[in-house]
């Protein structure tokens, strides 16, 4: 009497068996209540399951805009200054968004994450944009305001349309919130005259005996960065290799916000 | 040079059919909408640099499963370890409730809870094949894993979804 496998069986449930394993199955099937009980353990209804996949469908997000790639494979690639590092930043900004927006509440950032400090985080995450990221954004100043107001609200302290879009080398794009260590954190989106996307990025600080700071400059991920502190919060203005214009930009900004 | 022009034309016409079962395919891969919502998008974009692979002619949505898998396996799952930080939980995926039956809704709900809740390679596979509809031989292509693999997955993916759903049914009654 032979002792057919989880996998044989499998195969034969789901129709791949070869012709001479389903022949030895239904053939000691009738004689066999072993046989007959294993099969049962292992039966499922594939089109249950494929119906509550097909409703999912349904929840599926639009299409995103994609940039408008021209030419070939090749082409695209040539056109990427930082070549195929690129192509691994795109994919790893998944994860980095997802780990900002969703990490720090699911209780797996330990104590490596704080002390790694939310800066990381964020210039990990803005090392992964390019010009396509933001250039397609066209909103209008009301939706600007509207979207303002919005993580204005998540951080609950207010935001001028105005004092973003006073330097000039930078043009605002976007706001949105983020997350970190169940903080939301709020990233401001712009792309300098040169195409280089830059973020202020804002959260409020975690210890509320934080002492306000003047603005420091330091490199991050291959990007120039000034951080500061100042009524509660914490700032992050990264983006570019420009060492002027984020130095005007964050004088700038830590004098307004 | 032709024919990697018509293979970006290809992807690029062929990405919004498929878009939002590529998405159910991240959910699979990633078992969380903001993730699966994330891969999927760079995945578009990664497979339209990378269409001058693509065989005109071929199946796409084969291939830009291939693609994405390799992504998130690669490069997305594997930074999320690198850190340190693990890989997130089984988010509670919900669905649109058919309002004339609500007893299949919660059935339906509770498939989905439970296929989700597996193991993320037999997640995937049970997606591709029960799913998806795929041939094992074709599931072990995109997964690029031999055949047995396949079967092994399923196996235990059958024995673990036939015991709770069955539990769960003895609970509707």
């Amino acid at each position: 009497m032979r002792q057919f496998t989880d996998e044989e069986l499998t195969a034969y449930l789901d129709g791949e068996a070869e012709p001479d394993l389903v022949k030895e199955i239904d053939c000691e099937f009738a004689a066999r209540p072993d046989l007959n009980q294993r099969l049962r353990d292992l039966d499922i209804d594939r089109d249950e399951i494929a119906g509550a996949f097909h409703r999912l469908l349904d929840t599926a997000p639009g299409m995103p805009d994609l940039p408008e790639f021209e030419g070939t494979g090749d082409a695209v690639a040539g056109a990427r200054s930082s070549g195929g590092m690129r192509v691994r930043a795109i994919a790893a900004m998944a994860a980095c968004v997802a780990l900002l927006a969703l990490g720090a509440g699911a209780g797996y950032l330990v104590s490596e994450t704080r002390n790694a400090g939310w800066r990381s985080y964020v210039a990990a995450y803005q090392a992964l944009y390019v010009g396509g990221t933001l250039s397609h954004l066209k909103s209008s100043p009301a939706e600007q305001v509207s979207e303002l107001g919005r993580v204005s609200k998540a951080l609950g302290r207010p935001f001028d349309l105005a004092a973003l879009q006073h330097i000039e080398q930078l043009d605002y794009k976007r706001a949105q919130t983020l997350g970190f260590e169940g903080r939301p954190l709020v990233q401001l989106a712009f792309m300098s005259k040169l195409g280089a996307p830059v973020a202020l990025c804002i959260i409020r600080s975690g210890e509320a005996s934080s002492r306000d700071m003047e603005v420091r400059y330091e490199m991050l991920e291959g990007m120039r960065a000034a951080w500061w502190r100042g009524n509660g919060f914490e700032y992050l203005l990264i983006g570019g290799t420009d060492a002027e214009l984020i130095r005007t930009a964050a004088t700038y900004f830590a004098g307004v916000l | 040079m032709m024919r990697e022009k018509r293979a970006l034309e290809d992807v690029r016409r062929g990405l919004p059919p498929l878009f939002p079962r590529l998405w159910r395919y991240c959910l699979a891969l990633t078992s969380n909408r903001e993730r699966a919502n994330d891969l999927a998008q760079a995945a578009c974009v990664h497979a339209l640099e990378k269409s001058k692979h693509f065989e005109p002619g071929t199946h796409l949505d084969r291939w830009l499963f291939r693609l994405t898998q390799r992504l998130w396996l690669n490069q997305l799952r594997a930074d999320a370890v690198r850190a340190g930080r693990g890989l997130l939980p089984v988010e509670e995926i919900d669905l649109p409730d058919n309002k004339s039956d609500p007893h299949a809704n919660l059935y339906a709900k509770q498939v989905l809870s439970e296929v989700v809740g597996l193991p993320e390679a037999q997640r995937v596979t049970v997606m591709l094949v029960y799913v998806e509809g795929h041939s094992y031989r074709e599931a072990a292509d995109i997964l690029e894993i031999p055949i047995g693999t396949v079967m092994s997955r399923l196996a235990a993916a059958r024995k673990t979804l036939a015991s709770r759903l069955e539990r769960h049914e003895k609970k509707l009654g």
